[in-house]
């Protein structure tokens, strides 16, 4: 039933412009499945909410489970430019909302000096101003608004959610030589955290919140049916259960997300396996592990029995 | 339109949630009024996303939401609402992590963990279980409070700023973007260290009224920040947190019970700090904040704490002492081992304060007030 919704959504789409505010709920779900990404009915809840109140949202939880996936699925699936911030210690201002063109005034006011002119007002206009990600997103001309990615929030400094919490609340930035710049159609904001330190309150009462945590074996089955064509159902069915044993039976620093399944799934198929055994498994666990401490707490025999295990959680 | 009956009920669940310790102003009331035009309140499952997305702002909010959740709109007309069978409508096969079975899963290592460590206190499992819940999100969120308590010093790193000093190397750097022309002096201070926090924790037989609120503590402590170490002290003292951080309650209680022997035996305060000082002297700086949990019950030398109590105190920025004793009316520190820590003292409060909503606040409050922090 879901590819009708995709070829009407297609249709309409070609012909009038979606409004991704106005889907409905399986509308949304079947246009994220449409390109690859398969999402619980929560989020899909979550994320239909956001559109319709035109509120960010803050998608927090484990990596590798996929959400900067969502933001990039959700920008393909409507169409919309996806305009990326990525997050990192000591991001400023000028890296995430505007710089002046230095350069390009100074060559205007010699210019203006040559010919006999006086500098004036001119050289702070919207002319000499780099636009950085966040200025972009709500100056875009476009009737589509854009989809902003803020990616890992929680590696910018605290200061920096200061700069965010204008922009969160009225889709707006200022730059004080010119005045406010205010977006006619909001962009559809995620924003998303590995909790690596709290985020602030005041960013989080600006945004909806939904928590990733690892999906159901069956959802995870269905991703890797999705992300890695060809692979064998019995297999795949063993990668999610030995996956699952990781997860759930040893106590590992960095538990292996979707992303490590899907990675290890396109190993293990790029390899011709067709069933899971322990020394394959052994080969080829850097797909999943990515702690020297894990490495050491699946030796030989752990291994066995984590393979061991999975084979009885599938059968 | 939402009825003003069901309005009224999201109402009152605010407030629930409020009296949970949630921060829930009114623009979280109208976010949540406003989603629930856009769904069908009669799908329960759409009508409990719409209530966590816009109510719930952290993760380790979730279980107690759920468990209020379904504790107050599954039994509305009772006065003390049962605790609901939460994993109706979930295959029990399908291992996942969909809400329902989070909450499921929270509840029983809960219940384990009272279990296997609170045998004088399993005459109400059910609902040590919702203490559990409520108390490990304010405990955590008193432990962040204390963290941040102190004035932070100075690190070895730097950050751009308006006010600090004249940074030769970023403004020639930003000037050679521009042709070489200066464009302005580029300033920046030192960025702050991050506080440290050292928590010891008392696990004597005297302290086996409160075995319960200090396991909890125990594992919240260790889990709530990166920079907080935990120790465990009767009459040696054990490092906690590098073996249970990261670990589910069921995880941690199994590591505590395997590798703490010394909870329950008698109590030598000063020769653990003693050891703590010898063994673990690196983590003594101006930035840590030492947090002791103890009734000050000491069956060891006297002098040898105040030695110990005093050199701690010279090398770290400050001590809180936090005294389950000091919880009942009419309290005098005359015992022999807090009489000899007091004047080395920031403060001393009751145990509770850390077990109820603001209440490390209230108590920095108090010190700030008298010139204190």
């Amino acid at each position: 039933m879901w590819y009708v919704f995709v070829w009407v959504l297609a249709v309409v789409g070609a012909v009038f412009e979606v409004d991704e505010r106005a889907v409905s709920r399986e509308m949304l779900k079947s246009a994220l499945n449409s390109v690859g990404y398969i999402a619980d009915d929560a989020l899909i809840t979550t994320l239909y909410l956001s559109l319709r109140l035109g509120k960010p949202l803050l998608l927090e939880g484990e990596p590798g489970c996929g959400k900067t996936e969502l933001a990039k699925s959700l920008s393909e699936a409507f169409n919309r430019e996806l305009i990326r911030l990525q997050c990192y210690e000591g991001l400023d201002s000028s890296s995430a909302i505007y710089e002046w063109d230095y350069l390009r005034q100074l060559l205007k006011i010699r210019m203006l000096e040559a010919s006999g002119s006086i500098p004036d007002s001119e050289i702070f206009s919207e002319r000499f101003i780099l636009k950085r990600p966040l200025l972009r997103a709500v100056t875009h001309g476009d009737s589509k608004p854009p989809v902003l990615l803020i990616d890992e929030v929680d590696r910018a400094d605290e200061e920096f959610e200061g700069f965010l919490l204008e922009f969160l609340a009225e889709f707006q930035v200022t730059i004080p030589e010119l005045g406010s710049f205010k977006s006619k159609k909001p962009p559809i904001v995620v924003i998303t955290s590995n909790q690596t330190r709290e985020l602030g309150d005041g960013l989080r009462r600006r945004c909806l919140y939904y928590y990733v945590s690892f999906p159901t074996p069956q959802r995870e089955l269905e991703i890797l049916s999705v992300k890695v064509k060809g692979l064998d159902e019995a297999l795949a069915r063993q990668i999610v259960g030995f996956v699952r044993v990781l997860r759930e039976e040893f106590d590992l620093v960095k538990k292996p997300g979707v992303a490590e399944t899907i990675d290890w799934a396109r190993a293990l198929l790029s390899l011709d396996a067709k069933t899971l055994e322990p020394q394959l498994v052994g080969q080829t666990l850097s797909c999943l592990i990515k702690d020297s401490s894990d490495t050491l707490k699946l030796d030989g025999d752990a291994l066995k029995r984590a393979v061991e295990n999975s084979a009885a959680k599938t059968s | 339109m939402i009825a003003s009956t069901i309005k009224r009920r999201v109402v009152d669940f605010c407030t629930l949630l409020r009296a949970n310790g949630f921060s829930i102003g009114m623009s979280e009331a109208i976010d949540c009024a406003s989603a629930l035009k856009y769904i069908d309140i009669l799908d329960r499952e759409a009508f409990r996303q719409a209530l966590m997305c816009t109510l719930v702002k952290k993760a380790d909010q979730i279980p107690l939401f759920l468990y209020l959740f379904e504790s107050f709109f599954s039994n509305p007309n009772k006065e003390n609402p049962q605790i609901p069978l939460l994993n109706q409508g979930t295959t029990s096969s399908s291992g996942g992590y969909t809400p329902s079975t989070l909450l499921q899963r929270t509840q029983i290592s809960a219940q384990n963990w009272f279990k296997a460590y609170s045998p004088n206190h399993l005459e109400s499992e059910r609902h040590m279980a919702l203490e559990g819940l409520k108390h490990r999100y304010v405990v955590r969120r008193n432990i962040r409070t204390l963290e941040r308590a102190y004035p932070k010093l100075g690190g070895r790193r730097r950050r751009p700023s308006v006010k600090g000093e004249v940074d030769l190397r970023s403004t020639l750097r930003s000037s050679l973007k521009g042709s070489g022309d200066l464009r302005g002096l580029r300033r920046s201070e030192r960025k702050p260290a991050k506080n440290r926090l050292l928590v010891l924790v008392d696990v004597s037989g005297s302290m086996n009224s409160t075995t319960q609120s200090l396991l909890e503590l125990v594992y919240v402590a260790s889990n709530a920040t990166h920079t907080s170490s935990v120790f465990c002290f009767s009459t040696t003292i054990r490092r906690m947190d590098n073996l249970i951080r990261g670990k589910t309650p069921q995880g941690a209680a199994r590591v505590i019970g395997l590798q703490l022997s010394i909870w329950g035996s008698g109590t030598r305060i000063g020769d653990s700090l003693r050891s703590l000082l010898s063994e673990f002297s690196r983590l003594l700086d101006p930035s840590t904040l030492v947090v002791i949990i103890s009734d000050g019950w000491d069956l060891g030398d006297v002098g040898g704490l105040r030695e110990s109590i005093s050199e701690i105190r010279a090398r770290v920025g400050g001590i809180l002492w936090f005294n389950p004793l000091a919880d009942t009316e009419g309290y005098q520190p005359l015992t022999a081992g807090i009489s000899t820590v007091l004047p080395y003292l920031d403060a001393l409060a009751g145990l509770s304060c850390l077990f109820e909503p603001r209440g490390v606040r209230r108590i920095l409050a108090g010190m700030r007030a008298s010139g204190g922090v």
